[in-house]
């Protein structure tokens, strides 16, 4: 009862005018952020995250999840008809999508992926709804010791799954773990390396180093490739698909749902991998696996509802215990931390309307991105054709200007122009950029909660492991350290004798 | 990659070693009893986790640089020719924006900005670049300057 009175209450909240008109802006934004090649849900939300400073928290985060899941939406769009993933979470879209559209049957591929993302979303949803109060009642208990282990806990999945290589992940981890102690201590009140500055006190402005490291150095990998895309000229008709679509994609539907919520809320493991999990899954179970790859709709809308689930699945353990589980997620939390919101369990008893109005628009948000990729796709398809050599340098006045703006000062930008080098140079030697800003926003609660915890046991570190809830966690955390580590390990023997 | 891997791995250390002699440094606060680390505490735990996973990655690349020899495998690495002038062409293009802002003001700056590095990226008509730059330079401070009130640079005419 409780659970539809506050749902009740946060329809309430979502869909008055202004944050109904935000949630749409931010919908068509993530749409076309999405469907772009080059820019991604987490640049999108670093990007436009300072156009919400005037507005009131919820009408900022609403707009936000709408830039999110929109994003979500948009990414199959140029995977069907260039054949050029909009964002990483719909690369494997491209495998039958793709193939869809040169058989004449764009509309029926973009159509399906519309509809297993608006219902996947859902899905998830629900499952956020249900799950996070219960989650957030369990996390009322936590004490240092427990955050710390859950703090570690992401901290190690997150930089084992990032990227090609695991140590690139964890030095990457590591490095933004150091960036983050830049600062006053926060516990002997001492200046640490910020040379003097004033503006380095309250540590590196998050933002500008988000937007350095996504949208910039993003720019500046567009920028070396090739800055024309040959579009397939499709004729986009068809969007409801056939009988026999719907008869083929209802398994990858459900599918795809479960996959992607579960995989969703494991802090780390976000839209992509789902996304390919979902795909492999589909093939694993089809009658005719061999087709994979030439064109058929259940292996496009397998991973688009994969990678939309992980959306709702990766607000979890954001709104539950305040930690990201993704790239977006992060940048949410810093965008939350801005409108001076603190993300855990205490926010579902003292910020009921906030949380309830998020989950509510996460609903409606799902039912926009399906009405803008069905009945507007045709126009979006002609926004697609805008050329790199104007969209790139309108980005970077926008990354310029958004920086700017949360403290008014230049040594934000140059920040943000420093991180952008750094994150450029960062792709362009495998090293993963998610595990730096999640070690940016995640370091100061580890180092907090792990030197409170000493301060709690006068030393000793045999706090971590007498307290059931901080043990699993530490125990999880060693476990998903250490297991690539030993099929790495057993995989380079493997090559040994073999070779 | 090796031989890039090895130069970052070098350039990590040396991070490494900077921020230990930063750490070592710094003050200590008043001591509030057992179990009271200090603000050096948690930077040096950090610094010891990175040279020891700058050092795997270091000996993981000297052993694939012997195996595979010293020349093969490489590969460039940093961008060369038309791709590494648009390159330098964004990076300078912001800083020069950069320095133009505390001069010309927000609008003017911007329109420049966008003009030039479009210019620069594609020849498309002078109309169409101008006509762009300057719109957007106008939205982008409706936006901000306007709407959320953002004190942006003014230059000499007032905006």
């Amino acid at each position: 009862m409780d659970l539809l009175q506050n749902l009740a209450m946060g329809f309430g909240v979502a869909l008055t005018p202004a944050n109904l008109l935000f949630l749409f802006l931010g919908s068509l934004a993530g749409v076309i952020i999405g469907a772009l090649p080059g820019l991604n849900a987490s640049m999108g939300v670093a990007i436009l995250m300072p156009l919400t400073f005037g507005m009131d928290p919820i009408t900022g985060m609403i707009m936000l999840c709408g830039i999110y899941t929109g994003a979500m939406f948009g990414g199959s769009i140029t995977a069907i008809l260039v054949n050029v993933p909009g964002t990483s979470a719909a690369a494997v879209t491209c495998l039958d999508g793709y193939q869809l559209a040169r058989k004449g049957r764009a509309g029926a591929a973009l159509g399906m992926t519309a509809f297993a993302s608006a219902i996947a979303g859902v899905f998830s949803v629900v499952v956020l709804m249900t799950m996070a109060p219960a989650l957030a009642k369990v996390a009322l208990k936590f004490g240092p010791p427990e955050y710390f282990a859950l703090c570690f806990f992401g901290l190690t999945i997150i930089t084992s799954l990032a990227g090609k290589s695991m140590i690139k992940g964890i030095i990457a981890g590591t490095v933004g773990l150091i960036l983050a102690t830049v600062g006053v201590d926060p516990v002997g009140g001492v200046n640490r390396f910020t040379f003097g500055k004033v503006e380095l006190m309250e540590g590196f402005n998050f933002i500008a180093v988000l937007v350095g490291i996504f949208a910039v150095a993003e720019v500046l990998v567009t920028m070396e490739r090739s800055l024309h895309l040959s579009f397939y000229d499709a004729r986009v008709s068809g969007l409801l698909g056939t009988k026999q679509d719907w008869k083929d994609s209802r398994g990858a539907f459900v599918r795809g749902s479960i996959i992607g919520t579960l995989v969703g809320i494991l802090p780390g493991a976000g839209a992509t991998i789902a996304s390919f999990l979902a795909y492999a899954e589909e093939k694993r179970w089809s009658r005719h696996p061999e087709k994979f790859g030439t064109g058929v709709i259940e292996g496009v809308a397998a991973p688009e509802a994969a990678n939309n689930a992980a959306t709702g699945g990766a607000l979890v353990p954001l709104l539950t215990l305040g930690i990201p589980g993704s790239e977006t997620t992060a940048v949410m939390l810093g965008a939350l931390l801005v409108h001076g919101l603190r993300p855990g369990p205490l926010l579902f008893t003292q910020q009921p309307q906030f949380v309830w109005g998020v989950i509510a628009s996460l609903y409606v948000g799902n039912l926009i991105g399906l009405l803008l990729c069905t009945v507007f796709v045709r126009q979006l398809a002609k926004v697609l054709k805008v050329p790199n050599p104007i969209l790139m340098p309108l980005i970077l006045a926008f990354c310029f200007v958004g920086t700017y703006a949360v403290n008014n000062s230049l040594t934000d930008v140059w920040i943000m122009l420093v991180f952008g080098v750094l994150g450029y140079l960062m792709k362009k030697f495998d090293f993963p950029a998610a595990p730096v800003v999640l070690a940016l926003v995640l370091g100061p609660m580890v180092e907090n909660s792990l030197r409170q915890s000493l301060l709690m046991s006068q030393g000793n570190l045999g706090i971590f492991f007498t307290r059931p809830i901080s043990t699993v966690l530490l125990a999880l955390a060693f476990l998903s350290l250490f297991t690539p580590v030993l099929g790495a390990f057993r995989e380079a023997k493997q090559k040994a004798v073999a070779g | 990659m090796e031989r890039a891997n090895l130069i970052i791995s070098i350039l990590l250390f040396c991070f490494a070693a900077f921020v230990l002699i930063l750490a070592l440094n710094l003050p200590e606060p008043p001591d509030l009893g057992t179990g009271m680390l200090g603000p050096e505490f948690f930077p040096l735990v950090l610094v010891g986790l990175l040279v020891l996973l700058t050092g795997i990655l270091f000996a993981g690349q000297m052993r694939e640089r012997k195996r595979n020899g010293r020349k093969s495998g490489e590969e460039e690495w940093l961008p060369r020719g038309e791709a590494f002038q648009r390159i330098a062409f964004v990076l300078g293009g912001l800083l020069l924006y950069i320095i133009l802002l505390g001069v010309l003001g927000y609008i003017a700056a911007t329109a420049i900005f966008l003009a030039v590095l479009i210019r620069a990226l594609e020849r498309y008509r002078m109309t169409l670049i101008l006509t762009v730059g300057l719109f957007a330079a106008i939205g982008l401070w409706g936006v901000f300057g306007w709407w959320i009130k953002v004190p942006l640079p003014k230059g000499p005419w007032g905006f």
